[in-house]
């Protein structure tokens, strides 16, 4: 029969194995000793620690009474606060379609065009590509 | 002559007048072509007749031609001063631009008209004469402001993410407009500044309600079928003023044009005109 014997010191663990009990309480000392020299030599290593920013989250936005059309839908989405920040074609249908909205792409980035080239949206380029925002009250 | 008569200034007037003129021409965007050469005082290529709106939403020229100008390459004769013999002016820029054209080296042939620039008061009659005798266009001091408010207009609207572009709505009529929108209201706001340019004719009511049928057609087409409200704060400049009628019923022409989701606003409402006292847009601006 194997047996197994797991020791845990801080973040390291070494795992004992053999087929008595006699033979596992014959390398614990081993063991051991690899476990201090393991220990010693982390020391003095710099660990890095890096520190993750937590990402925002961002409330999909939410329009309502219905858009009446494709063009409303864009104007809308972008008319509240997740339109503050430049958004592109894509976010802008998958946020239509979190609101049950959906039009083909070609219709929205016809629709985008149109919006832009009537100064209603501006197009801007982002490092996720163009997107678009509501031009600035004037 | 160029570097003599900016008409009968002394030269370092005559030379402060034309380089006042230049920058607004320049403004007005007309690319140079070239300065006191060929007998000329300027050569430029006028703005475009109309202005495509490319995908970035960023158009390169922002004004058309004036529509009181030669369509095409473009001379100018500025005179400043008291005693001005319009038609000789006239029938000399003619000559020049006759000899530039027959010259076939020359690299600013084939100009299409000139322009003379005065900083004179000219009566209409006098200008159609000119035009009509000559060929030659005549810009005189309410001409020139009329073309300045245009500038001013523009610089005024510029902001970073704001467009504004200059349409035209008919023979006569062009429009500066920008769109802004406004999320918390959950409205647009487009403005307008219409330039009526016709300096031989006054603007009158019906030309004034048939233009304004134009405007509220045009801005239909740029919100269309967007439900939010869209306020429009108009300015309607006329060159050569309006008449009484259009005067005593500005503001009702206006609510005529009101919709239910299109509506101009009246506090915003002016009607400027620069046949008399051409200064006045400015001071109201001022005022208000």
């Amino acid at each position: 029969m194997e047996l197994e014997l797991k020791i845990r010191k801080g973040d390291i663990s070494i795992t004992i194995r053999g087929s008595s009990k006699e033979e596992i309480l014959q390398k614990i000392d081993d063991a051991l000793a690899l476990l201090e020299g393991a220990m010693e030599k982390l020391k003095v290593k710099k660990i890095e620690t890096i520190t993750i920013p937590a990402v925002p989250i961002v409330e999909a936005p939410h329009i309502s009474p219905p858009p009446a059309s494709c063009r409303d839908a864009i104007v809308k989405l972008l008319s509240t606060d997740w339109g503050k920040t430049p958004r592109t074609l894509s976010e802008i249908i998958e946020a239509m379609k979190i609101n049950g909205i959906y039009f083909e792409k070609a219709r929205v980035a016809g629709d985008l065009l149109a919006l832009t080239r009537g100064g209603i949206t501006r197009r801007l380029k982002t490092e996720a590509g163009f997107a678009y925002i509501l031009a600035q009250p004037v | 002559m160029p570097g003599k008569v900016s008409g009968d200034l002394p030269p370092r007037k005559g030379d402060i007048f034309q380089k006042k003129i230049v920058e607004l021409i320049s403004d007005l965007e007309y690319r140079e072509l070239c300065r006191r050469r060929f007998g000329l005082d300027f050569v430029a290529e006028p703005p475009p007749e109309k202005i495509d709106m490319p995908k970035s939403g960023i158009p390169d020229k922002v004004f058309l031609r004036p529509l009181f100008s030669p369509k095409g390459k473009t001379a100018f004769e500025f005179k400043a001063g008291t005693k001005l013999q319009l038609g000789k002016i006239a029938e000399e820029v003619n000559e020049r631009i006759s000899e530039i054209n027959a010259d076939e080296r020359n690299p600013v042939k084939d100009i299409a008209g000139g322009v003379i620039v005065t900083d004179l008061k000219v009566s209409p009659r006098e200008i159609d004469r000119i035009l009509e005798k000559y060929g030659v266009y005549l810009w005189d001091i309410s001409t020139l402001c009329f073309l300045t408010s245009k500038v001013f207009t523009r610089k005024k609207w510029t902001k970073s993410r704001v467009v504004v572009l200059e349409e035209r709505l008919d023979e006569w009529t062009t429009i500066l407009r920008c769109t802004g929108t406004y999320p918390r209201s959950n409205c647009l706001k487009i403005n307008i500044a219409m330039y009526y340019q016709n300096p031989l004719k006054q603007l009158e009511l019906k030309r004034s309600e048939d233009v304004l049928v134009l405007l509220t057609q045009r801005i239909q087409e740029i919100v269309k079928e967007i439900t939010l409200t869209t306020y429009v704060g108009l300015e309607i400049h006329s060159i050569s003023g309006s008449t009484e009628e259009l005067d005593e019923n500005f503001h009702k022409v206006l609510e005529k044009q009101n919709q239910k989701l299109i509506i101009y606003v009246k506090e915003e409402a002016l009607l400027s005109c620069y046949d008399i006292a051409p200064w006045h847009y400015f001071l109201s601006i001022i005022k208000r």
